[in-house]
Formats: structure tokens, C-alpha cells, sequence
């Protein structure tokens, strides 16, 4: 496992931290069915974001979106896949004023090549062409400046990653091998689409009365995956990467990603359903577990139709007076700092960096000279972050690092495209 | 390939191509040739009703602008589509027919004498069976007395499902919103007592063509939410000939997309959400294209036509659950 660590996770670890583990303390999933609404929308449920310079290529910025949580591998025969009636988006405000300036859209298509089987597969595949590939998706990605109204659709048709079925239809070794064929490119950026191993790692024994025991999970589970590269320039305010002295408006991107279905959903007795309508946003996730664990369940639905330039507005109160400093204290004993009368602004703060407007954004500043060792949560999110152990110890704020005993994810991330892991066999053989 | 969804002015050159938008009359004015009509585009909206009903789509108004009827569910535990009135002033509301064979009747459309609505139903395929397994029952599009009474289906073979609803400028040929039997997106031609539809155009550049209004030119002003695009709905001009220009576009359209012309003509009124979510109705001058915004405080209005001799709007909002009038 690559460690690059630096800066905000380290600055926050002091020698005597307490481990959640060792005092059955608290620990959750990133966004993972984090709302009543979306609970029931597995296929539109925004997991996790990620966000980090390429370690391959410094001029270029790496978005992690991940989708359709904690999927058995083995769940077939109808075995996962992105909704063919969802707008997967990742936004980028570029300016600082937690509006969207650049959008970027994937639309997915799925097609059957063969109706007249159950089976995902109807032999050996050796490619993503293979004739006994059976149920395949492909892609657009629609890049929108939403300051010049400019809209492209920067690459077509692009084949997703099938579902690692097993080893009988991936003999053991091809299957990774067939699933970075799926990667796509266009004018110096890659796309990548398809299941990955669930890169999240947490106790989700924290949700039986805040008690973990430092079970990994996540371990074992796959998850949809979305990874884009793109210039930095592209990103960047003006269309070019801020020098290290520009204003820090225009340093700092800030990331979220959301998902969206269309207003109207009808079902027919005998056929397809058909979806009509507009798209309405129903999840949404910049920096991991704000709605999961800060937002409380009356307003969990709302974040999830929002829009970060509202949140102060909206969700503010949660930030400054988090009910987990207190849960903490009361139900586990860390012995919290308490919440100052004016509230944590310190959180504010981190989430408002070089002067922008606060907002659940995963910010990142992108100026030149800035790398992927300077990637960390929150500048960013590496997959290898620890962010509960980050923000749990934040919201505790008592000068210890509280953890739930799950530190790294069981497979190692890679630092070459798309630097997810391999998705979890569904027949290891 | 390259969208450009702001503003499209191509339609100038759609308009003088099917001789419309222009000083008709000559009289100095650009009222697409409606003499005596009311041309002023909105300026204030006003709440109407929101009690009795859940869920509006679309909304009509009387000829003179004294009723307004509309699409909506029931307020019940169970909610059933159907089809209301209620007074411009404001009153109880009159549920007029409700429950099945409708499923969910998004269009509608006045009669120019006021004495027939005409109903479109998205949710209806038609030629399959119904709620009640009975084949070859359920029907794209009815008719009723705004009084109230039966549903009567109306025949509209080639249209399989429908969406909006307007009236031609012969005051009589309905133009209708759609999918024909093979799921193609289309603009259609139909006669008032129903039979053959004629297509006026099929697929690109419609996705998923919803509200529709038809000027004095017979061009069709189309919405369309246009789901492959990131900023959102558009304006469509579509002549009679089916050639489609964009008029405006990055759109925030519910469902239904509504569109208006003012009575006399000359100015697009399209209920819209702004970034921040806020319902509002975007005007626009078709000559120039110059866009004003008039605030309200809609959620998310839906289906809006003016009265025909009155210059008034009716306005469902969709999300609000509520009707409203502008004027």
C-alpha cells in the first residue's frame, strides 16, 4: 500500500490517540444509503467521492465517483451495473463561490445480446467485444462550461468494465486485464467505468449503538466506479492551472458529485418503464460522511436535493454544533472538547479553504508546483485516506485520534489508471 | 460535436422562413397577427388555489380567462388522477372527473369556443389493455365537457403516447406532442374529432417533446427537456413544414414543460426554475430574443396557457401544489 501521507491527516495524530476499537467507539460508511430516500434508490446512491493530482502525470486531476454501494460479487444472474436512467455528474467550481462551473455527465446505455438466456455471460470472455459478453453498457461523457454555456460530448460509446462474474468466465488473471481495455480517452484525459473493489474502509458495526470492533466491513464488497482524469487547465478557472500565487479562489477547485433520475417514472403493465421529465438531483457527496453522520435524519433527504451554495444557509447549524462531539463524549466517553458557544467555525473553515465560500465541496488546491503528495483529505481525498478517523478526531477535537480500528483498505490501490483495486471475484475458484 | 443550449436565434431565420413573427397586420406592432388580442406578456403571478388536489401538470384557462382547469390527483389517500376547474379568482375547486381510465394527464387543451377539453395522457399507451386487463382500452387522448362528465377517447392512430396538447391556428386542428408507435420523439397534426395523425416531425432534434403552443403561422413552439444535456430544456420553433429551430435553451423544465404565447402572439412565456431552484417565468420577445424573468413564489411550474381572448395565464406548479395565475 502506497503512503504518501502527509500534512492534515498527520497534523492531526498525536502520540496517545485512542482507538474507537478499544473503547467500542462510533465509525460509518462514507454515503452509503446515508438517506431515507436514497436508501431506496441503490443504482443513483453517490458513495464516495475522491479527488488527487495523478501520481502519473502532475498537470492532470484524478475524480473518484462511486455509485451503487456495497455489492455482493456474487449477485447474479442480474449482476450490477449503472442505471441506463441516471445522470452520474461531477461539478467543478473553479471560482471559489460553490456554484458549478464545469459539469461533467456520464450517460450509460445497456444492451443485451442475446435475450434468450439468463446468463450475463454465455461463455469464456476473452474481450470486451467477445460474443459470449452477452449484457454490456457503453457511455458518453458530456462536458459542460457552465460559464461560456458551452456543452460537448467529449467521448461516445464507451464500453464500461463487465461485472467480474467469476473465474469460470474470467479465468483467474484475465479479468483485470479485460476491464483496462474499458479505459477511454479524449484530448488528454481517461474515463474509466465499471465495478472496482469497494475502496471505502470502515466498521459498520458502529450503527449497532456506535459499537465497532475493528471489522473491515467493506472488505469483500465491490462497488461502481467512476474514475475521470482531466487536464488541470481544463478544470481551472480561465482554462489555465493557477500559478502558486493566484488568488486562492482560483487555486482551490471544488469537487462534489451527484446523481440525478428524471421527474416522472412510468410504469407499464407489459413493457419498460419510461422516465419523462427533467432530472431532479437525489444524491449528492463532496466530503465524505456530512450527510451520513453530521446531517440529521429530517434533513437528510433535502442535502441530498441541494445544492452546495446553499449550505450555510441550509445545513449550517449542523456544521457548527456537531451531534457527534457530543455522541462521543456522552455515549463513549472520548472526553470531547465542547462545542464553544459560537460553534466549531473551525470546521467552517476547513470547509471554506483560500478564501472560498463554505460548502460541502472536496477541495483541492490545484496551482502549479502542487503534486499528488500534497493530495490528502481534506486537500483532496487519496484513496487511502483514513477520513473517519480525520473527521471523527476533528468533530472530537480533544488532541487525540479517534479511531474505528479499520485503518486501510484490504486490497492495495495502485498508482497507475484507474488505481482502484481489482473488483472482488463473484467465484474465486 | 458542440451544443450551444444558451440562446439559439436561428429561429429569426425559422420564422421568416415560414412567414411569421413580423408586423402581420401592419400596424406597427409585432402580434404574429392576432388583431385585437391581448399581446402583454406577464408581469405579476398570483396563487389561485392549492387546496384540494395534489400534483398539478398542466393548466388552461377559459376564453375569456374567468375558469381555469387542470390536471392534477386527487387529494385522497390514495390519489387518482383527474381533471379539476376552479374559478381565477380564486374558490373551492371542482374535481370534474377523476380515476380510471386516466393514469396520468399531462396535457390539456381548451377548445376555441371553450366548450370542449381536450385531454393528452402520457401515462396511457394506446391500443393496450387497461387497469382492468381489457384489451385495446386505454387511449393517448380524451375528450370531456369542461362541465364535467364522461371521458370520450379520441382516435389518434400513429400517436402511441401524448404529451401536450395546442390548438392550430385554424383554431380547430389539434397539434400534439409525442411518441409514435415506434418510440420516435415527434411533433403531430391531428383533426378535432381524432383519426390519423400526421406527423409534422419526427426525432432529432426532439428527445422528449412535452408543452407545445401553436401561433397564428401554425409553427408549434416545442419544450423539451433534452435528458442528454447537461444545462438543461429548450424552445423549440417548428414549422409547418417540420423544420425545428432552437429558440432558447439551459432551461430548468419540469414535467410537463410548459409553453405559452401571449394571446395576440410575439412573446414566448415559459414557467422554468431558476439555479437556485426558484419557479419563475422566463419571457421572450421572439423578434429580438430578449429574455425578462418575472419572480413568483412557484416551485416548480409546469403547464401554463394563456386565455385566448383574455391576457391572462393559467400556471400548475407542479411542486407547489398549487395553481396560479399571471397576468
Amino acid at each position: 500500500m502506497y503512503a504518501h501521507r502527509k500534512t492534515f491527516a498527520a497534523a492531526l495524530t498525536i502520540a496517545g490517540g485512542i482507538t474507537m476499537s478499544a473503547m467500542n467507539p462510533t465509525a460509518s460508511a462514507s454515503s452509503h444509503r446515508e438517506a431515507p430516500a436514497i436508501g431506496e434508490d441503490q443504482f443513483a446512491d453517490n458513495t464516495d467521492v475522491y479527488t488527487f493530482i495523478s501520481p502519473e502525470n502532475p498537470d492532470n486531476l484524478v475524480i473518484v465517483t462511486a455509485y451503487v454501494p456495497l455489492l455482493l460479487p456474487a449477485s447474479g444472474p442480474n449482476f450490477y451495473k449503472f442505471s441506463d436512467n441516471v445522470a452520474y455528474d461531477v461539478h467543478v467550481d473553479n471560482d471559489g463561490d460553490a456554484r458549478d462551473d464545469i459539469v461533467i455527465r456520464y450517460l450509460f446505455k445497456t444492451t443485451v445480446q442475446n435475450g434468450d438466456t439468463f446468463l450475463y455471460n454465455t461463455n469464456v470472455v476473452a474481450s470486451l467485444d467477445d460474443p459470449d459478453l452477452n449484457v454490456r453498457q457503453t457511455y458518453d461523457v458530456i462536458l459542460m462550461d457552465k460559464v461560456s454555456g458551452r456543452e460537448d460530448v467529449i467521448t461516445a460509446n464507451v464500453p464500461v468494465a463487465p461485472w467480474y462474474v467469476g473465474d469460470r468466465s474470467f479465468p483467474t488473471g484475465t479479468y483485470e486485464g479485460i476491464a483496462l481495455s474499458a479505459i477511454g480517452s479524449a484530448d488528454g484525459s481517461r474515463f474509466f467505468a465499471g465495478p472496482r473493489d469497494e475502496p471505502f474502509f470502515v466498521d459498520l458495526g458502529v450503527f449497532d449503538l456506535l459499537g465497532v470492533n475493528g471489522d473491515p466491513t467493506t472488505n469483500g464488497v465491490n462497488v461502481m466506479s467512476i474514475v475521470t482524469e482531466m487536464p488541470i487547465a481544463r478544470l481551472s478557472y480561465g482554462g489555465r492551472r493557477p500559478s502558486a500565487s493566484a488568488p486562492g479562489k482560483q487555486k482551490v477547485l471544488g469537487i462534489h458529485a451527484t446523481a440525478s433520475r428524471r421527474r416522472t417514472r412510468l410504469l407499464h403493465r407489459d413493457g419498460p418503464e419510461r422516465n419523462r421529465g427533467g432530472w431532479i438531483q437525489v444524491s449528492r457527496l463532496g466530503w465524505p460522511l456530512i450527510n451520513e453522520v453530521v446531517i440529521p435524519i429530517k434533513d437528510k433527504d433535502k442535502f441530498n436535493r441541494s445544492k452546495p451554495v446553499n449550505d450555510v444557509a441550509n445545513f449550517g447549524a449542523y456544521i457548527l454544533f456537531p451531534e457527534l462531539n457530543g455522541l462521543l463524549s456522552a455515549v463513549l466517553g472520548a472526553n470531547c472538547q465542547a462545542i464553544p458557544a459560537e460553534g466549531r467555525t473551525d470546521i467552517v473553515g476547513l470547509l471554506s479553504p483560500g478564501g472560498t465560500r463554505a460548502a460541502d465541496l472536496l477541495r483541492i488546491d490545484v496551482s502549479a508546483g502542487q503534486t499528488f503528495d500534497d493530495s490528502s483529505f481534506p486537500n483532496g481525498r487519496w484513496l487511502e485516506d483514513d477520513v473517519f478517523d480525520i473527521e471523527a478526531s476533528v468533530i472530537c477535537n480533544n488532541g487525540s485520534t479517534i479511531s474505528d480500528g479499520v485503518d486501510a483498505n484490504d486490497l492495495p490501490f495502485t498508482l497507475t489508471f484507474p488505481f482502484l483495486a481489482s473488483p472482488v471475484s463473484g467465484n474465486p475458484l | 460535436m458542440t451544443r450551444n443550449p444558451i440562446l439559439g436565434l436561428a429561429f429569426a431565420a425559422a420564422l421568416a422562413a415560414c412567414g411569421g413573427g413580423g408586423d402581420d397586420d401592419g400596424d406597427g406592432d409585432n402580434d404574429g397577427g392576432g388583431d385585437g388580442l391581448p399581446t402583454n406578456p406577464p408581469e405579476q403571478v398570483e396563487m389561485v388555489a392549492d387546496e384540494g388536489f395534489t400534483d398539478p401538470m398542466d393548466a388552461v384557462a377559459s376564453p375569456d380567462g374567468e375558469t381555469f382547469y387542470f390536471s392534477a390527483y386527487t387529494a385522497e389517500a390514495e390519489p387518482r388522477p383527474g381533471i379539476f376547474s376552479v374559478a381565477a379568482s380564486g374558490g373551492e375547486v371542482t374535481t370534474l372527473v377523476a380515476g380510471s381510465p386516466l393514469v396520468n394527464p399531462g396535457g390539456l387543451l381548451l377548445s376555441a369556443d371553450g366548450g370542449t377539453l381536450y385531454i393528452a395522457d402520457i401515462g396511457a399507451r394506446a391500443g393496450e389493455p387497461d387497469e382492468n386487463g381489457d384489451p385495446g382500452s386505454q387511449s393517448a387522448l380524451y375528450t370531456m365537457s369542461p362541465g364535467g362528465g364522461a371521458l370520450t377517447p379520441l382516435s389518434a392512430d400513429g400517436i402511441r403516447e401524448a404529451a401536450g396538447l395546442a390548438l392550430a391556428a385554424d383554431g380547430e386542428t389539434i397539434h400534439v406532442t409525442g411518441y409514435d408507435a415506434d418510440g420516435q420523439p415527434g411533433v403531430f397534426r391531428l383533426s378535432p374529432g381524432g383519426g390519423s395523425a400526421e406527423a409534422i416531425l419526427l426525432g432529432a432534434p426532439l428527445e422528449d417533446p412535452s408543452g407545445i403552443y401553436v401561433d397564428q403561422d401554425d409553427v408549434s413552439w416545442v419544450m423539451d427537456p433534452h435528458p442528454s444535456r447537461v444545462g438543461g430544456g429548450a424552445l423549440w420553433a417548428i414549422t409547418a413544414g417540420g423544420e425545428a429551430s432552437e429558440v432558447v435553451g439551459g432551461l430548468g423544465l419540469s414535467e410537463p414543460a410548459g409553453v405559452s404565447l401571449v394571446a395576440g402572439g410575439g412573446t414566448a412565456v415559459i414557467p422554468n426554475r431558476t439555479e437556485d431552484g426558484e419557479g419563475q417565468l422566463t419571457t421572450v420577445v421572439i423578434d429580438s430574443g430578449e429574455q425578462t424573468t418575472v419572480a413568483s413564489t412557484m416551485k416548480e411550474p409546469a403547464g401554463i396557457r394563456t386565455a385566448r381572448e383574455a391576457g391572462v395565464f393559467a400556471i400548475a406548479d407542479a411542486e407547489g401544489d398549487a395553481i396560479y395565475l399571471a397576468r
